[in-house]
């Protein structure tokens, strides 16, 4: 554990340099991260940050959780069935290469400003690499393991899933980043809440470490996101680890 | 007539730019000159058109930005010699402290009917007290929008947090105004006149009227270190802009003939819009009272003095 710990030496560096670089710039727009760190500590005891930072991790729990299981569930459905995935895969090209950001002003045509719009921005970011992955986890799934779940009268469901997985969470992992990016653009825009509506308002004022303090944020945000995940994955996938390890 | 003095003015003009002595001592003779796409844009405009610029020596560029925030750092190092800025804007990065603006020459001032919170056709919401818990839209979170809305909904006796601001662009909150996707909006010209007459969008507050009557709305700016380096240049460009000022608030058809040039607004849109005072100088009083508005909410860390940002000699 220390031993790890210890690879982690670059942080303390890194930061120290971020410090150092900024200071003797003296711009005004690259703070550094001494005045944003003074800044979050000055918004966190005078401001309600509760108020910001609860609608937006709900926001984006809840359009990944929607998202993962469309995603999982449509793109196994088209990874078994070549008619259907023929019929289906141009549009569905077209739909992940269209950057979700630039369809927010046309989900105001559909949504109502606030957490409808926010919802369809993170769901329509993140279903993309799910299905995508799952189309073609599902798709090509060894028949030995097909045949011998005949055989042993497993139903045939469970095991495509199983053989499935792996590429099934890869592209989990790469759409809980895609959501942390979704639910930030999405409150940059028509939003009432939320930390990305906290960096207009920053920005509006500008408050420069008010805008770094959420940049900050995001990435820590980010990473423990990350580290969740991998916690998540490592046990769900536990068997396969062990199984091309060995 | 006008033509015949127009006529006048630039052959005088010819003859100075021949003449040449005011340019030779001039710092820079090549000014670039950040322009917002909105009618108070319109004097520089003016001013190239009538050949102000070159009568003094001076080449003006213009660079088309949003607002001065986006170009902080050319103003900063002096790529970008002047803007036009909004009140609310200089106000704001002067109390950010990332620069030291100056007020370089008034350009608007608000009239009754150019800013207004409108709300979808058919919305039961007709008066501010009825926005109680809905939620506005404006362009930009804590500026004037925000400033100007609140200071209604208090004379209609809510609180500032009894509304919920969100920020969407102007032509965005059209969609969600015709869609009824979005509470209420607020608009400036020429989106207001759109709303009103092409979604039907009814007016629930006009925002240039009652307790914020008056309020300054965009000037020319400049960084108080460039004013200090340029003297001679400031004094020349000042010249040329405060004759195109004159004119177009003498002459609103002049104002109307180059909005088309830098804008996406037609110029039938252009001559039907509202527009605000175009007056030579800003109301001391007016400033103040926009400053202390925006420190009342909390959008001013510390209360302004606006006269130490109104230079008292240019050149």
């Amino acid at each position: 554990m220390i031993r790890r710990l210890a690879w982690y030496w670059l942080i303390p560096v890194a930061a120290l340099a971020w410090e150092v670089v900024t200071r003797s710039a003296g711009a005004v727009y690259f703070p550094p991260p001494s005045t944003i760190l003074a800044r979050m500590r000055e918004m966190a005891a005078t401001e309600d940050v509760a108020a910001d930072l609860v609608p937006s991790l709900a926001r984006l729990a809840v359009g990944w959780a929607l998202a993962a299981a469309a995603g999982v569930a449509l793109g196994v459905l088209l990874g078994r069935s070549p008619l259907l995935a023929k019929l289906v895969e141009p549009m569905v090209h077209f739909g992940r290469s269209v950057p979700p950001a630039a369809l927010l002003p046309v989900f105001l045509v559909f949504f109502k400003v606030g957490t409808p719009i926010q919802l369809a921005a993170i769901v329509y970011g993140v279903l993309w690499p799910v299905l995508v992955n799952s189309m073609d986890g599902a798709r090509h799934v060894d028949t030995q393991y097909l045949d011998t779940a005949q055989v042993f009268h497993l139903p045939r469901w469970r095991v495509v899933l199983a053989a499935a997985a792996p590429k099934i969470f890869a592209g989990l992992r790469l759409s809980v980043a895609l959501a942390l990016i979704m639910m930030v653009i999405s409150e940059l825009y028509a939003s009432s809440e939320g930390i990305g509506h906290r960096m207009r308002e920053a920005e509006g004022s500008v408050d420069i470490p008010a805008m770094w303090a959420g940049i900050v944020l995001l990435g820590v945000l980010g990473v423990v996101l990350n580290g969740l995940f991998l916690a998540v994955e490592r046990r769900a996938l536990r068997w396969h680890r062990g199984r091309t390890a060995a | 007539m006008k033509r015949a003095a127009l006529a006048l003015v630039l052959l005088v003009s010819g003859v100075t730019a021949c003449g040449g002595d005011g340019g030779a001592a001039q710092e820079k003779t090549t000014l670039t000159v950040g322009v917002v796409p909105v009618p108070s844009s319109a004097p520089l405009f003016i001013a190239e058109k009538n050949g102000f610029f070159k009568a003094e020596g001076l080449t003006v560029k213009t660079e088309i930005i949003q607002a001065p925030q986006a170009v902080m750092p050319k103003i900063l190092n002096g790529s970008m010699d002047a803007f036009l800025t909004s009140y609310v804007s200089l106000l704001a990065i002067n109390d950010s402290g990332a620069a030291k603006l100056r007020l370089f020459q008034h350009v608007q001032t608000a009239a009754p009917g150019i800013a207004s919170v409108v709300v979808p056709k058919d919305s039961p919401i007709r008066t501010a007290a009825d926005l109680k818990g809905k939620t506005v839209g404006v362009n930009v979170l804590r500026a004037l929008g925000q400033t100007v809305t609140n200071a209604h909904l208090q004379q209609a006796g809510l609180k500032p947090d009894d509304v919920k601001f969100t920020a969407v662009p102007f032509a965005d909150q059209l969609t969600a105004l015709s869609t009824k996707k979005i509470d209420a909006a607020w608009l400036v010209e020429p989106f207001l006149t759109a709303a009103r007459k092409d979604l039907g969008a009814v007016e629930v507050i006009d925002t240039t009227s009652g307790p914020t009557a008056g309020l300054p709305l965009d000037a020319w700016g400049v960084s108080e270190e460039w004013l200090t380096k340029n003297p001679k240049t400031a004094a020349a460009f000042h010249r040329a802009l405060a004759k195109a000022q004159q004119i177009a608030s003498a002459d609103r058809n002049a104002i109307n003939a180059v909005i088309p040039t830098y804008t996406q607004i037609p110029a039938a849109a252009a001559s039907a819009m509202k527009l605000g005072e175009f007056s030579a100088e800003v109301d001391k009083a007016s400033f103040q009272k926009l400053a202390d508005l925006l420190h009342g909410y909390g959008y001013l860390k510390s209360k302004p003095d606006v006269t130490t940002m109104i230079p008292s000699k240019i050149g």
